[in-house]
């Protein structure tokens, strides 16, 4: 996550020395200003302003999303075969929780991803990442096709050919979301 | 499996079979009595909930590697048609005098009309929904 932060010298030093250790960039090009209060606000900015005594907490709190989901880029973090990799929101086919492990797919490769799949139901929602059952969710640009199904279920056909399963309970919010 | 079950899907399923006694006493009897046919209505519903259930199983029972849309119209026309068959035979092999040959007919066509408006129906709201997702991500990548 890129932000730019407008503060004293001492509180500076403080966040770059906190920010460190995290994916937090701190750069004047970014959208995002942490602006330290008392600090004029910079227009055409989205502006987080904080006390200055307060560095560390504002600090974790960036960082803890930032780990995640960057909705600025739109990227998802994820893990496989030992190695971290940056997934980009538009090329996930689906999300699915399996036991404590929620894995993120995209194509033929399997991704393990840190938060639970209610976090990520309610982070993506607005990127058309949306629940379809208990354990999954899909992005509905890479669904093909919706074949009716019996049940009042559905099944969505994905670009990859895979095939999952809208529940009857989600499927009247599909249906909602497509305006069905 | 239960979950699966739409239990609206029973309740319709009750409706039409009350409708369809209540037709059938309309058309075959010439004099009615209040309670029988109160009691004829309740037990066409009865069948039409069976019918229903068994429907709402053995579709529940379908894995979702059969999911075609080709696959989906003829499972649904099929089970639509066979299970209406069953019961219109039934219904001429008990009521033998009561029905002609020709209520039988009409009766028929009526049935296999309503399972082919229900399937083009059907198809219509595929072509829609289909129709609306492609919308929605044209929407998502503006």
């Amino acid at each position: 996550m890129n932000i730019q932060i407008l503060c004293s010298d001492a509180v500076r030093e403080k966040l770059i020395k906190c920010t460190r250790k995290t994916s937090i960039n701190i750069t004047d090009d970014s959208k995002v200003a942490l602006v330290e209060r008392g600090y004029p606000i910079h227009e055409g900015k989205i502006s987080i302003v904080f006390d200055g005594i307060d560095y560390d907490e504002v600090v974790e709190l960036l960082s803890t999303s930032a780990d995640t989901i960057d909705l600025e880029e739109q990227t998802i973090i994820g893990f496989s075969n030992n190695r971290y990799a940056i997934l980009e929101l538009l090329k996930i086919d689906y999300i699915e929780a399996q036991g404590t492990q929620v894995s993120c797919f995209v194509g033929e490769d399997m991704f393990v991803v840190k938060k639970t799949l209610s976090h990520y139901e309610s982070e993506l929602k607005g990127v058309g990442i949306v629940r379809i059952n208990k354990s999954q969710l899909v992005n509905l640009r890479n669904v093909k096709e919706i074949i009716p199904w019996f049940n009042s279920r559905l099944v969505f056909v994905l670009e990859s050919g895979k095939e999952l399963e809208v529940s009857k309970l989600y499927s009247k919010a599909i249906r909602k979301i497509l305006s069905l | 499996m239960l979950d699966k079950i739409n239990y609206r899907s029973l309740v319709t399923s009750f409706g039409i079979g009350v409708a369809i006694s209540c037709s059938f006493q309309l058309q075959l009897m010439e004099s009615i009595e209040l309670k029988s046919f109160l009691l004829v209505a309740f037990a066409g519903g009865g069948i039409g909930f069976l019918i229903g259930a068994f429907a709402e199983v053995v579709t529940a029972l379908l894995p979702i590697s059969l999911a075609k849309p080709k696959t989906y119209f003829m499972i649904s026309g099929g089970i639509g048609l066979g299970l209406t068959m069953i019961v219109l035979i039934l219904s001429k092999l008990m009521l033998k005098e009561a029905m002609s040959i020709d209520v039988f007919r009409s009766v028929v066509i009526i049935a296999v009309g309503i399972v082919v408006v229900a399937n083009v129906l059907d198809f219509r709201h595929y072509k829609k929904a289909n129709n609306h997702l492609e919308a929605y991500k044209r929407e998502l990548a503006k």
